[in-house]
């Protein structure tokens, strides 16, 4: 927020209309590479999307599309119980992308390891995660910023002996948008003996739909990052690994940076999947919760 | 301190030794050395900047502040011309006559004369160090102003090995080193944010200015502190100079100085004054344009700065100046509907005391102390959180140095002790009912001994040897209790609070004919400060941060080599360089992703590697003068934390950058000049690859920095015009035009990744960022 600021600031004191135009910029080559994208969380199953990256600046039209989806992967998932599976493929028109890997059998269960090997077109992928301690959440509240708006808030227990990496999914049902990431991805809660307000702020669900776009209920000029007292945002707590952290966050630092010039520095996009990219995260969830100002 | 001094002392006697011995046991059968000083012929002082020529092979020197030059390769039989605007030229028939450290008196010309032109050349250096240019005052009025103002560093950006595009940053860059890696002096004083308005303007008065000198890397040993440039602007000299008042009327700003001495000629003052006036704007438009509509209703910008200097000259031999600069600038935003509010404030606390002697014709000193100030403060009042960010940084130094001038060796022997005050961040952020303090202090001494020669060794050949030691202190001790597991042990930290390192150059000048040379040089040099952007790109909010045992002071390494031919009306150059530089620092902010103990733990530490060519061609003299200047380079930086440690190019990193300034004299009334620049693009890190994770689109890159930007290329173009006046010695208007052909320069390019209209379809666009277009502007400047 504040390094947009300086950006205006700049804008401003040039004293001059700064423009902004559309233009043609040359891709540069690119080697295609294999993105996993899957998660396990406690008391469920695994969902692995398996897709291919194209250059940035390609055509998006139907053939690239398919050309993109993978649905001919072996995945197997192990645990460190001993557990072994080889995941199913089954098909979802209304998420992109349509295949997905899921395990039947492996549920996940809090403080395991899980292993995920990928063997695609000679090549073979691998990437390890954990299921943490859940996270323990104390209470929740819509804290009012006027007589309309406000935040949500959840009250987050810290941990004696260690950190702990925050992750929730969060839905709002005036915007009629799917469960997505908060706008930090994930957050690191230090060790402490406190229990900390966690402000959820509204972000635009990033999630390309099948459908395309739909009418927002929340409009440019809602005040930023509120949510109206009628809404009622859907939080599902969760607690994930160290690693999957550091995964996540560098990914929605990186996408926050899209187009800002005074971006903090950073050391660009990481990932957990040996021979790839994108994420494995084991997710340990805490109860939904429903929070509205209603 | 005083023990670990007399040690290096020590160590550098059996040095001095040598370097006094060998100059009575050198025999030069044919060339000869003339040392000797210029004063005025009325009121005995010492007269700067004669020039001293030497017909019979075109060379020659510049007297310096204390009147004293130096001109070899001469023999018994030439002549030497001495010649200065404001006083009849002399001549001088070198012979045995000759004492050994001649005074030479110069007449006063009546003020109504005629016309002089000086025809000479500058910038002979008597040192072997390559790398050094000055530029004058002249030199700065002279390139088409920027919203009607002179700038002395946009004038520096003309010379081959300067970064001539500084769009939207400001900052200056010399063979391929950051910002921060400049020492920047005005009258001996450092000015650590040397900045005004984001970087449109300097923080130079133009008005001040007599001239200012850039070293590119290799530095004499008493400026050895940073590892790629010194800069050196000199303020007019009171004693010496024109006196009066003279003032300009900018678009955006306005400046005065007055420069004045008593009637005997012991004591005079410069000082100068620049205010903006951008609140001007903002009243006007308040009146025309309603609040809602007006963005500059909501906002506020201005800067000032207040520099000068008063000097005292009790005897001829002796001169005691003191020096001063303070500059501020502070902005503010409010964003009422939003209840958003946003202020910065940042600049420059400097002062100066320096006593310099002339004892006798072979030996002289100076004194000094110095203080340096900077500052940032930054805050952000959102709707949802509050943020202020304040950094600081203070110097306080004193100074010693003796020169010992014999014929064909000078030797300088000084000591330096700086002891420095930094708190790099003191941050609240307060998000709802939480809030995050940090500060951090940190103090630190530094003792520096140096030697430098300046030996002939034959009529063509010449070096320069020096030396400095560092010892740097962090105080301490640090007390804290590391947690299990980290890098960082408070043992180790306090163990290594006292760091010893050394700085040295070596530099050889070969000049077959007295109108071309060679010069070859290698240095070493330690900078004990960094600077960490805390964004991508450099802002005044950057933070000045002093080394400590785990943020270990940088180093840089240079070698050059380069052809100097100086003719009368034209001179060309060429340099070759490489350099390695080690310990180099990016903050990077911890947004609270990890737990940190020590504030030395935000940085990422990583080398860089640059190399490259400077070509130069100047015509000096006639109506018609420009100079063309052309940089090929490559600058690379490595950090383990970046890439996996591979080999990028800097964001800065233009390979190509070419600069021609025009000058044109059209007669007495009118003068016109030019300036275009050509320059490869910067280096983003743009992403080369999409992938879809958690529904959406996100980067990937192939390298760092891996994309460049379109070229940058403009056109300046100014018209002067002499006003007559019974009022002023001077009135000038000036026109100008910048980006005479509306270039949409890349600032910045992003792409935009939307959700399209069809199934799974999505728009990416891509967007370039241009800040400014074709920009007339108006401006007055005028002396009485």
């Amino acid at each position: 927020m504040i390094d947009n600021k300086v950006f205006g600031l700049l804008a401003l004191i040039s004293l001059l209309a700064s423009c902004v135009k559309d233009v043609e910029l040359e891709q540069g080559s690119y080697e295609s590479q294999i993105v996993i994208d899957g998660y396990i969380e406690s008391g469920r199953g695994a969902y692995i999307y398996i897709t291919r990256s194209s250059p940035f600046l390609a055509e998006y039209d139907s053939a690239s599309i398919r050309g993109s989806f993978v649905n001919n992967a072996k995945v197997t998932l192990s645990s460190s119980s001993g557990e072994k599976e080889v995941l199913t493929l089954f098909r979802n028109d209304s998420f992109f992308p349509p295949f997905i890997y899921r395990s039947v059998s492996i549920s996940g269960e809090l403080g395991m390891e899980y292993l995920i090997e990928v063997e695609l077109a000679g090549k073979k992928l691998r990437a390890v995660t954990t299921i943490p301690e859940p996270p323990e959440i104390s209470g929740y509240r819509f804290k009012l910023e006027n007589d309309t708006t406000g935040f949500p808030e959840i009250m987050i227990s810290q941990r004696r002996d260690k950190a702990q990496y925050f992750f929730a999914m969060v839905r709002s049902s005036l915007e009629n948008e799917n469960l997505h990431p908060t706008l930090e991805g994930a957050i690191r809660v230090q060790a402490g003996s406190d229990a900390l307000w966690y402000t959820i702020q509204r972000v635009r669900e990033r999630r390309m739909s099948y459908e395309g776009e739909h009418e927002p209920y929340y409009k440019p000029d809602f005040p930023r990052r509120q949510y109206h007292i009628d809404d009622e945002v859907l939080v599902i707590p969760g607690a994930i690994d160290s690693i999957s952290y550091r995964v996540i966050l560098s990914l929605f630092k990186d996408l926050s940076a899209r187009d800002n010039p005074f971006n903090f520095n950073n050391t660009g996009i990481e990932s957990n999947i040996e021979g790839g990219l994108g994420r494995w995260t084991g997710i340990a969830r805490a109860r939904p919760i429903v929070v509205s100002g209603k | 301190m005083v023990l670990l001094s007399l040690k290096y002392l020590r160590s550098l006697i059996p040095v001095l030794i040598f370097f006094v011995a060998t100059e009575g046991t050198q025999l030069y059968s044919q060339m000869q050395c003339l040392r000797g000083r210029i004063v005025d012929d009325q009121r005995g002082l010492a007269l700067a900047d004669v020039h001293v020529s030497l017909l019979s092979k075109a060379a020659g020197t510049l007297s310096d502040s204390l009147g004293l030059f130096e001109l070899c390769g001469i023999k018994q039989g030439d002549i030497i011309e001495l010649h200065h605007i404001a006083y009849y030229a002399q001549t001088i028939v070198v012979s045995a006559a000759l004492p050994d450290y001649p005074e030479f008196r110069m007449k006063l010309r009546a003020v109504e004369g005629a016309e002089v032109i000086v025809r000479g050349r500058s910038g002979l250096s008597v040192s072997a160090l390559p790398g050094q240019t000055t530029i004058s005052s002249a030199d700065i009025v002279r390139m088409p102003s920027f919203m009607g103002e002179a700038d002395v560093i946009k004038t520096m950006q003309t010379m081959p090995g300067v970064q001539s595009v500084s769009e939207g940053v400001g900052e200056v860059f010399v063979r391929g080193g950051a910002p921060g890696q400049n020492m920047i002096l005005i009258d001996g004083m450092e000015l650590m944010n040397p900045l005004h308005l984001m970087g449109l303007y300097s923080v130079f008065n133009p008005h001040t200015t007599q001239k200012a000198d850039i070293y590119k890397g290799h530095a004499p040993a008493s400026l050895s502190e940073r590892i790629s440039s010194v800069i050196m602007v000199s303020s007019n000299d009171p004693l010496r100079g024109e006196t009066g008042i003279s003032a300009s009327l900018g678009t955006l700003t306005s400046g005065l100085a007055l420069t004045g001495r008593s009637k005997n000629g012991k004591w005079g003052i410069t000082g100068g004054l620049r205010r903006s006036f951008v609140e001007l704007y903002r009243f006007m438009s308040m009146q025309l344009i309603p609040d809602e509509d007006n963005y500059f209703a909501q906002s506020s910008y201005s800067f000032y700065d207040f520099n000068g200097r008063a000097v005292y000259q009790p005897f001829s031999n002796g001169l005691l100046s003191f020096n001063w600069y303070l500059s501020a600038d502070r902005f503010s935003l409010g964003e009422d509907d939003i209840n958003d509010e946003m202020s910065t404030h940042f600049g420059n606390r400097a002062a100066s005391l320096v006593w310099k002697h002339n004892i006798n014709s072979w030996l002289s000193y100076s004194l000094s102390s110095a203080y340096t100030g900077s500052y940032s403060y930054f805050e952000g009042d959102l709707s949802d959180s509050y943020f202020d960010f304040d950094n600081e940084h203070r110097r306080f130094s004193l100074n010693g140095e003796i020169s010992i001038q014999k014929a064909r060796n000078t030797v300088t022997l000084g000591v330096k002790r700086f002891s420095y005050r930094t708190v790099p961040q003191d941050m609240s952020f307060v998000v709802a009912e939480d809030t995050v303090l940090h500060y951090n202090e940190f103090k630190n001494t530094q003792f520096d001994v140096y030697l430098e020669d300046n030996l002939r060794l034959s009529d063509k050949l010449q070096l320069t040897a020096a030396a400095r030691m560092h010892n740097y202190k962090t105080k301490g001790p640090l007390r804290f209790s590391a947690k299990e597991g980290t890098l960082f042990s408070p043992e180790e930290w306090n163990k290594n609070r006292d760091i010893y390192d050394f700085s040295a150059s070596l530099a050889l000048k070969w000049e077959p004919k007295p109108s071309y040379h060679f010069k070859l040089a290698a240095s070493r040099q330690v900078q004990t400060v960094h600077l960490a952007s805390i964004s991508s790109l450099p802002l005044p909010n950057d933070i000045w941060m002093m080394s400590t045992p785990f943020l270990k002071p940088q180093t840089g390494r240079q070698i050059s080599a380069g052809y100097y031919n100086n003719g009368v009306l034209f001179s060309y150059s060429g340099e070759l360089f490489a350099k390695s530089m080690d310990k180099q620092a990016i903050f990077a902010v911890n947004t609270g992703d990890s737990e940190m103990e020590l504030f030395e733990e935000h940085f990422f530490i990583g080398n860089g590697r640059i190399y490259g060519a400077e070509l130069s061609g100047k015509k000096h003299h006639g109506r018609f003068t420009g100079e063309l200047s052309y940089t090929l380079m490559r600058s690379e930086r490595s950090f383990p934390a970046i890439d996996e440690g591979r080999w990028y190019p800097d964001k800065f990193d233009r390979t190509h950058d070419l600069s021609l300034s025009l000058f044109y004299k059209i007669n007495e009334r009118w003068e016109a000049s030019s300036y275009f620049v050509y320059a490869s693009g910067a280096n983003l890190n743009l992403p080369s690859g999409r992938m879809w994770i958690m529904g959406t689109v996100m980067n990937d890159y192939n390298g760092f920095n891996g994309y460049r930007l379109p070229p940058y290329h403009r056109l300046d173009f100014s018209l002067n015009y002499h006003l007559k006046s019974a009022i002023f010695k001077e009135s000038v208007l000036s026109f100008s035009v910048m980006n005479v052909y509306n270039r949409a320069n890349p600032y910045f390019a992003f792409f935009s990744v939307k959700q399209g209209s069809g199934n799974y379809n999505i728009n990416i666009s891509a967007y370039q960022v241009s800040l400014f277009p074709v920009l007339p502007s108006v401006g007055w400047r005028f002396k009485f």
